[in-house]
């Protein structure tokens, strides 16, 4: 009752001070100006997130400017003397700041006041009030929070105003510029202003990302916590120094004793996080070895035939629980033993999920993890016995986790009204050669409202029944399949001779009928079926949605998939006034589409001696259908420009220029820039290279035709570069842009 | 008012800080209410010294301070409870009017809130603020805020006030009606007034420590110190005390 009455004071205090409210009125002001002119690449991006982030550096650099201002002031005016005479010093530290905490409050109730109806405006029917939480709520008011604590608990412990300044300065700067530090792949944790959240859906529910945002400040508020606590601990009494201040200090167990409890908090809150996986990083060159990540399939197929275990059978039965956002499932595989010797068998699975129980022909065995995490997925071993046949059973489950090295974005990830699955987070993947009669069926029990698309499965059978749909894939010649799942709606049209599902977000239905992006989709597809001929499949050809926060698209399977921004050529997004990003988004369409031909029906094959991949390819045929529909002038603008720049870029880096220095950094760091200055080869230094042999074969319209007897003799195979230069009669010199 | 009986005695008490600078060597003094004590000495003499350790923001070096018997550093929380404190050098929250201040040091002193408002009545009433209540502290003169400053200290009736050259700045009306004040309060307290105004010990303390390069010099009475040095007044006592030590 005492504490609360003094602290009513305290803040009754602050909240008097013209000072307190010019720092107020800054950050509402700042935060306005923030919502009045952010960008984004979807209108809950631009008008919510964004805006929140913004408005978070600012909100962060001005309370830090308050808070020592505040601890300063008194100290320096001797206020302190009086006040901390007639009270316990360290209790007086705790009202202060909670005084703080109640005036970033205050501020973010202010920013609501304009923040909340704006974005109701500006977002429409897209507004998503967990995502407005979110933002303003965990993202804005959490950077206020954690610049008080961080603020007051440096001036605390370093007593002197312009260090802690300092100090704060160095940690908001090094928090914004980890954004753009992709070589070092920092860790989502310690974006502790604005955190890495970005590109948020107007489509889909943004829980994965929320969640993101939620393990950030999970860890960030334990953490600035302990500075505080180190601080107050640390503060300075009875003209003594830091150490001894922190002796007399801990006299009282409290602080010190809550010092710990909040490093064990930080440090679990670290280490535990659920979304990523502890992966090392990865090797990115030979991700882009052949731009498609092929390289890695065919090594694994290598690797594979010389086991003595075949795969002939194999039936899933995975349950999503969008609430507790976890799956669990039992799997059954079917194992032929040739050796007829015990043996090892080894399984990949999601490294968020744990195998429960496993049982061999009805006996039960023990299933061991490996400690290595790689790209997502955590290697299991369980020991078969010489039987011939062997029934293997596991149960299974966890929460999907995300390749670390890779990205501190999550991909993977289950939410109410959106979920995505690798294949291994489908169904652990037994490590073996897959017979070509190998059976696969799997049950995967999802809500009603949600709509899965299957990567690599094409039978779907649906069974309803207690809100929850039970969805059945069967196929033969392959064990497994990545799964993507939401409130669908599909149209369908005819294209290029294929029927075309465009399977598309549910929030979309109102604008589908008149988006552009549809009549683009179909006038691309006819182009690249007249150029270079038919797919080889006679099913539907799958384009998939995805949300925002993919950034992109990809192409696997009968399925083209991009995110929602590249259908913005509709002009969904509400007002056009101020329509966010503009993007290319169609380009990125077309884009993957074109990789039904290069890429998937025939496979474009890399080499340690040129930049041919799928991707140089792809990218020169997106160019020229988008001359050709839109124009020269978009196409020079959107394709030859970009990859003129990229080439420039190229030739002016340091490590092109100086390659001696390659060998003197670490091979992860190598690995890292070889990665960056591989994708300028693949997609802007290639297709310039492909615009050379275009002239050198006599024009485009020859050219392409060279391409069409390359693409149609090498249907459904490899097409290595010599294929190419065979096929279009030119030598490596005509393809010289140097 | 009621009649507080409080007692502190400082035992061999040293102080010296980092670097080597003895403030304080040796000290023991008994401290006793009801009295008006007069701390007087040169700058340097480790009168601030002592004010702080007596208000426990300062530690020893070495020795003790007791209050009640018991050492200080175990009473902290009751010194705190009873002490009434008026710095040399201070600031205040220029943001609040003065009744707002009185009432936020109230509310640290531990006041509930009905008999904070007749304690800040009080104290405004004793340091001749009324007018002044409503002003925002930073329109307020410097003789002004020292009276803020007092009344802060006397909020609550507290068992110990310590004032350090509390005077200064104050017109000398106010002076001679401050003397009274304090030596009304501490008919009932001990009272502690360090200052460089031998006019305000002689008019108005019972008691008189004079300090010099942290030793003290002289305890008694002012008469007492005047009949020792067979002078006409205090101020030419204590010039004779200082002169002598001086030579001595």
């Amino acid at each position: 009752m005492n504490f609360l009455m003094k602290l009513r004071r305290e803040i009754g205090r602050l909240l008097r001070e013209r000072a307190t409210w010019l720092f107020i009125a800054f950050t509402v002001a700042g935060a306005v100006w923030f919502c009045l002119n952010s960008n984004g690449t979807t209108a809950t991006d631009a008008y919510v997130l964004t805006t929140a982030k913004n408005s978070a550096v600012l909100g962060a650099l001005l309370f830090t400017l308050l808070t020592l201002i505040q601890f300063h002031r008194d100290y320096k005016n001797n206020t302190d003397t009086i006040i901390l005479t007639c009270t316990d010093p360290l209790g007086h530290q705790l009202r202060r700041t909670l005084a703080l905490l109640c005036a970033a409050v205050v501020t973010t109730l202010l920013v609501s006041l304009f923040a909340l109806p704006y974005a109701l405006i500006q977002t429409g029917s897209y507004f998503q009030l967990s995502a407005f939480a979110a933002a303003w709520y965990l993202v804005f008011f959490g950077a206020l929070v954690l610049s008080i604590l961080l603020a007051s608990g440096l001036y605390m412990l370093l007593r002197r105003v312009e260090a802690a300044f300092i100090a704060m300065m160095g940690l908001i700067t090094l928090s914004v510029l980890l954004e753009s530090m992709y070589a070092l792949n920092p860790s989502y944790q310690l974006f502790w202003v604005q955190t890495n959240a970005a590109a948020f859906s107007d489509l889909v529910n943004n829980q994965i990302l929320i969640d993101l945002i939620v393990y950030n400040r999970l860890f960030c508020v334990p953490a600035a916590a302990a500075v505080w606590l180190l601080g107050l601990c640390c503060q300075r009494r009875y003209g003594r120094g830091i150490a001894g201040s922190f002796r007399g200090n801990a006299r009282r167990i409290w602080p010190p004793a809550l010092l710990a409890a909040v490093i064990i908090c930080a440090a679990l809150s670290y280490a535990c996080e659920p979304l990523f996986d502890n992966s090392v990083a990865m090797d990115y060159g030979i991700d882009y070895e052949s731009g498609t990540g092929m390289i890695m399939i065919v090594s694994s197929d290598e690797e594979e035939e010389d086991m003595a275990v075949t795969l002939t059978g194999k039936t899933v039965d995975l349950s999503v629980d969008t609430q507790r956002r976890t799956a669990a499932g039992t799997a059954v595989y079917t194992l032929q033993n040739t050796s007829g010797e015990p043996q090892d068998l080894t399984l990949t699975m999601n490294s968020g999920y744990t195998i429960q129980s496993a049982s061999v022909n009805g006996r039960a065995v023990q299933a061991t993890r490996d400690r290595e995490e790689v790209s997502g997925s955590a290697t299991w071993h369980i020991a078969l016995p010489a039987d011939e046949t062997i029934r293997l059973s596991l149960s299974y489950g966890g929460r999907i986790q995300n390749d670390g090295s890779l990205s501190q974005t999550p991909v993977y990830g289950i939410s109410d009204g959106y979920l995505w699955l690798p294949p291994d987070g489908v169904s652990p993947n037994a490590e073996v050669p897959v017979a070509e009669d190998c059976d696969f069926s799997a049950r995967l029990t999802l809500d009603e409202s949600l709509i899965p698309d299957f990567a690599d499965a094409n039978t779907q059978t649906v069974d309803t029944g207690d809100g929850k749909t039970t969805w059945v894939i069967k196929g033969t010649g392959y064990a497994g399949t990545g799964v993507i799942a939401a409130e669908y709606r599909t149209k369908t049209f005819q294209a290029g001779g294929l029927t075309v599902q465009l399977k598309y977000f549910a929030k979309q239905t109102a604008e589908i009928e008149s988006m552009d992006a549809v009549n683009v989709i179909q006038a691309a597809l006819d182009y690249f079926t007249d150029t270079y001929g038919a797919l080889p499949y006679d099913n539907a050809l799958t384009i998939l949605e995805l949300p925002a926060s993919f950034s992109g698209g990809f192409a696997a399977g009968n399925t083209s998939a991009m995110d929602e921004t590249c259908f913005a050529a509709a002009g969904y997004l509400p007002g056009e006034g101020s329509t966010p990003d503009e993007g290319s988004g169609i380009d990125t369409i077309v884009h993957e589409l074109a990789h039904q031909w290069w890429g998937l029906a025939t496979y474009p094959l890399s080499d340690d001696a040129s930049w041919w991949s799928a991707e140089g390819i792809t990218c020169y045929s997106t160019y020229c259908f988008m001359k050709e529909y839109f124009g020269e002038a978009y196409a020079n603008a959107h394709f030859t420009d970009v990859w003129q720049d990229g080439w420039e870029t190229y030739q002016n880096a340091f490590y092109v220029q100086h390659p001696e220095y390659l060998s003197k950094l670490s091979d992860d760091d190598a690995s890292r820039v070889m990665a960056a200055l591989h994708s300028i080869g693949l997609y802007d230094i290639m297709p310039l290279q492909l615009l050379e042999a275009e002239e050198a074969a006599g024009g485009q319209e020859t050219f392409q035709s060279k391409l069409a007897d390359l693409y149609q003799y090498n249907l459904c195979y490899y097409i290595t570069y010599e294929d190419f230069l065979f096929m279009t009669e030119l030598t490596e010199e005509a393809l010289n842009i140097a | 008012m009621e009649l507080i009986f409080l007692k502190i005695e400082l035992k061999n008490l040293h102080k010296t800080y980092k670097g080597g600078k003895a403030a304080l060597k040796g000290l023991n003094l008994t401290l006793a209410s009801p009295s008006l004590i007069g701390l007087v000495g040169p700058n340097g003499a480790g009168k601030s010294t002592l004010m702080k350790l007596l208000t426990a923001n300062l530690l020893p070096s070495t020795g003790e301070i007791l209050m009640d018997g018991l050492p200080l550093a175990h009473k902290e929380k009751e010194l705190k409870a009873g002490l009434g404190y008026l710095p040399q050098e201070f600031g205040l929250l220029e943001d609040l009017t003065t009744a707002q201040f009185l009432d936020y040091m109230a509310a640290l002193k531990g006041m509930d809130a009905n008999s904070a408002r007749a304690e800040i009545d009080r104290v405004i009433g004793l340091t001749h603020l009324q007018d002044k209540r409503k002003a925002k502290i930073r329109t307020l003169s410097g003789g002004q805020k020292q009276r803020v400053g007092i009344a802060q200290a006397l909020l609550g009736a507290p068992n110990l006030l310590i004032f350090d050259e509390p005077t200064v700045g104050l017109d000398p009306a106010e002076r001679v009606a401050f003397r009274s004040l304090f030596t009304d309060t501490a008919k009932s307290r001990l009272v502690i007034l360090s200052t460089h105004i031998i006019e305000d010990v002689q008019s108005a303390c019972d008691h008189l420590i004079v300090l010099n390069h942290g030793e003290v010099l002289y305890t008694g009475t002012p008469d007492g110190l005047i009949r020792e040095k067979n002078t006409a007044s205090l101020e030419k006592a204590y010039m004779a005390l200082m002169n002598g030590r001086a030579c001595a």
